[in-house]
């Protein structure tokens, strides 16, 4: 028990430091950015003055040292208060606590769907290697790998939108209008997305479960005659599974920002598309907050992975 | 399509000031109408942010104290006049009695004294003169400006110099109960008032009871989704997910006529040039200018990149426009810039330069066609493309050769001007400045609505000299228009912005 708690205490204090680090970055990358924080903020205003700029560059406390900046700026992102919008003077948590809900949702969604679709193919295609079904599964991936998302959305919008006018072809209703609605809102982004994520599982965990399925353990259940269901979803897919959940960990935290194309396509009021009016808008603090946010969760997320990592596969606990 | 804008198709007829205007049905009061942002609003408080979409919704929320008209003279809107008696050193703005801001509040001289003073704090340049805003009574404003400006009533239309947004009165009490966040809490005495706004998301308005206009608006209200892609705008209208919205891609007009939506087109208030850093080779020569301007085939660029549905421009005034002077504009002439831009190399100067510029197709398509037709004539044009906020960064402070951008010009373009090309202008791209030109800006300030018309032609005659932008081709503007929308009245003149009054809905 000792053991568990201190090696989850050397996680906690690597997480820390990896999000200490992540946060510096952030906010080091974003003051390294052409032309200073404060010029950039009145290039595009109605009174780009050197005045004006330096008032901007006072309001921001941008006169003062970077790293007192830097600590100021940490103390209170530690407090969860992120700083206020440039522009619209929102706080920035409370802008990304309204965005998050959408891109959780839309996260979700795509991964289940995604997982749901990858898994039996992957298995079946495992299973009946090298024949004619598990080519056309591989023939499928790459086909579907080499389109973008943006334009299955695209795609889809013409399809089921414009010609069929079956599903809207932008914007999103919220779960407390109504299930169905809310449904309707998401399902073209949510297929757009888990187009590129289907092929990546199918590819990984076919390959994995090739791999298991050669194994000595896997060749004893044969031999003991166990029926092929049971070989292939406890003596196979089970040991196969941790190398998909890490790729599907590593595509939690990339999807929280990685959303953005669709978003925008598809009029979703998500954290990608609040990335982007803040990018447009200039609005640097609010910018600073998103990707610190972003960062996190996928920090966050890789953590959440390894601790799912020992429960599901015993050979990483340490 | 490059032609005038007629009156064609069904309930089609044209606007006061030259738009198409869709008049299919008698106006019915009540439904809503779903439409776009060209992208997230993130505050609609006008005195800091005067972005496209802040303005479009801002103007439904707050109304405008002026307007502007097709020839570009300045009428009163929501004030009931503006005058000046000394040549433009003082005004004088009478307001109605009786308006409220949606809020209950009364709407008086003391909310635009108040509205005024907060965009003068918040470094509206065009306040920058005004040395003093007073209520002389409940319906009566003075202001004093340093210095006479015969067109400072037009900052209070929408069409108003670079934003227009002291013409967007907010209300105090608002004012006072929000504080920095009153772009979050927008109150005016607009046909529409907020019911939902989350910054860089959907908007949700609905019809003010109490607008002064009586009958308007006719919509009970109006939800605007953010779609900063014009093929996703298109799919929407065709879907009817969205009942109209904003298109400046002139090659989606005959798809979305095919589609059966109706395109109705807007006077052009806007142009693509390209802007020149006239502080360091090569754009210091006015004759690697003119070359530059000569080797540009507008006919065949329009042809290339819009189908020839972009007008090509000659001047900084677009024809059409009714200030529009022929001020000798170099024509194309690719012969005459071969000869120049080899006299140029022989002198050892420079016949190269970087063109920045966004991303877009339209802006690529152009830079990529103007590459060759350059290369044709012996100038190398490297292209760069840049992110927004770093272009302009970089334009501003002067890091730049030349930029690839779209400019507004609307009618009396004086302020413009000023603020464009005049040598102290903090805005004036060039980097540089032409005396006379100053000269002109300054006699333009102080003009009678008389001497206006003539200084301008000076004006331009003088741009035409100088050349420190290139003008192009004018951007194409249309409202793509769903079946259901039954009434829709076209663009506030000289603006882009629909007017939210004049649209109703098929019952």
């Amino acid at each position: 028990m000792t053991r568990k708690l201190r090696s989850f205490a050397v996680k906690i204090a690597q997480l820390g430091s990896v999000l200490l680090g992540v946060s510096f970055l952030v906010y080091l990358l974003l003051g390294l950015l052409p032309g200073d924080t404060a010029s950039v903020l009145v290039a595009g205003s109605d009174d780009p003055s050197p005045e004006a700029e330096a008032r901007v560059r006072s309001q921001l406390g941008l006169d003062e040292p970077f790293f007192e900046r830097y600590a100021t700026w940490l103390g209170h992102a530690l407090q969860g208060d992120l700083g206020i919008s440039y522009r619209s003077k929102e706080a920035v948590a409370e802008a990304i606590g309204g965005r998050l809900p959408v891109t959780v949702e839309l996260l979700v969604l795509a991964l289940a769907l995604s997982v749901a679709v990858a898994v039996p193919l992957a298995v079946y295609a495992a299973h009946h290697r090298d024949r004619l079904l598990d080519r056309v599964v591989t023939v499928l991936t790459f086909g579907m790998q080499s389109v973008p998302n943006f334009m299955v959305c695209l795609v889809m919008i013409f399809l089921f939108a414009v010609t069929l006018g079956v599903l809207p072809a932008v914007g999103f209703t919220p779960l407390s209008d109504g299930v169905w609605e809310n449904a309707q809102s998401v399902t073209i982004p949510t297929i757009a997305l888990s187009f590129t994520l289907v092929p990546v599982y199918i590819r990984v965990l076919r390959n994995e479960m090739i791999r298991v399925l050669q194994e000595d353990h896997v060749l004893v259940a044969r031999a003991e005659g166990l029926r092929s269901r049971t070989i292939l979803f406890r003596y196979a897919l089970r040991p196969a599974l941790p190398t998909l959940v890490t790729v599907i960990g590593i595509n939690i935290g990339t999807l929280i920002g990685g959303t953005l194309v669709i978003e925008l396509i598809t009029g979703l009021p998500g954290m990608g598309s609040l990335l982007f009016t803040a990018i447009n808008n200039r609005d640097y603090i609010l910018v600073q907050g998103v990707v610190l946010f972003i960062a996190a969760a996928y920090v966050v997320a890789n953590f959440a992975v390894d601790f799912v990592q020992t429960v599901i596969d015993p050979r990483t606990r340490a | 399509m490059t032609g005038p804008i007629t009156a064609t198709g069904k309930g089609v007829t044209l606007n006061k000031w030259g738009g198409q205007q869709l008049v299919s049905d008698t106006p019915a009061r009540g439904g809503q109408v779903k439409t776009a942002l060209t992208s997230g609003v993130l505050s609609l408080d006008l005195c800091q942010n005067t972005s496209f979409d802040t303005k479009q919704v801002g103007l439904l929320v707050h109304d405008t104290l002026m307007s502007t008209t097709k020839d570009g003279s300045v009428e009163p809107e929501l004030a009931k006049s503006m005058t000046t008696d000394d040549k433009g050193l003082t005004w004088t703005m009478a307001l109605p009695s009786g308006v409220k801001f949606t809020d209950g509040t009364g709407f008086d001289a003391a909310a635009v004294v108040a509205n005024t003073k907060r965009c003068k704090a918040a470094g509206q340049s065009t306040l920058k003169t005004l040395e003093s805003v007073t209520a002389l009574d409940t319906t009566t404003v003075e202001f004093r400006l340093s210095q006479p400006w015969t067109g400072f009533d037009e900052i209070f239309a929408p069409s108003g110099g670079s934003s227009g947004a002291p013409g967007m009165i907010a209300s105090p009490a608002a004012v006072k109960k929000y504080g920095d966040k009153y772009g979050l809490h927008p109150v005016g005495v607009g046909p529409y008032q907020v019911t939902s706004f989350r910054p860089g998301g959907d908007i949700a308005l609905k019809a003010n009871p109490d607008y002064r206009v009586e009958g308007q608006p006719y919509l009970s209200s109006i939800d605007f989704t953010p779609m900063t892609d014009s093929d996703a705008r298109l799919a929407a209208v065709r879907s009817g997910d969205i009942d109209f919205a904003l298109s400046q891609v002139p090659t989606d007009f005959p798809e979305a006529e095919k589609a059966g939506l109706r395109v109705l087109r807007q006077p052009a208030v806007t142009y693509y040039d390209i802007v020149m850093n006239l502080s360091r080779q090569p754009f210091d020569s006015p004759a690697f200018r003119k070359a530059v301007t000569q080797a540009i085939d507008l006919k065949s660029l329009s042809a290339a990149v819009f189908q020839n549905m972009a007008a090509p421009t000659s001047g900084l005034v677009p024809p059409g426009s009714p200030d529009h002077v022929k001020t000798g504009w170099p024509a194309y002439d690719p012969k005459e810039a071969k000869a120049a831009v080899a006299e140029l190399k022989n002198q050892g100067k420079r016949t190269d330069f970087t063109l920045v510029s966004t991303a877009p197709p339209e802006f690529q398509k152009q830079s990529q066609i103007m590459q060759q037709m350059l290369r044709d004539v012996g100038i190398e044009m490297r292209l760069e493309v840049a992110e927004q906020p770093s272009l302009i960064s970089a334009v501003q402070s002067g890091a730049f050769e030349a930029q690839l951008r779209y400019t507004s010009v609307p009618a009396n373009p004086l302020q413009i001007f000023s603020t464009a090309y005049g040598s102290t202008s903090p805005a004036n791209l060039t980097k540089s400045g032409d005396a006379d030109l100053d000269a002109l800006l300054a006699k333009g300030r102080t003009a009678t609505e008389e001497e206006r018309r003539p200084i301008l032609q000076k004006i331009q005659a003088r741009l035409t000299t100088w050349s420190p932008v290139i003008p192009l081709l004018q951007q194409s503007v249309a409202y793509l228009v769903g079946d259901r929308v039954a009434g829709f009245g076209g663009t506030i003149p000289q603006t882009q912005w629909w007017d939210g009054r004049t649209v109703w809905v098929r019952k």
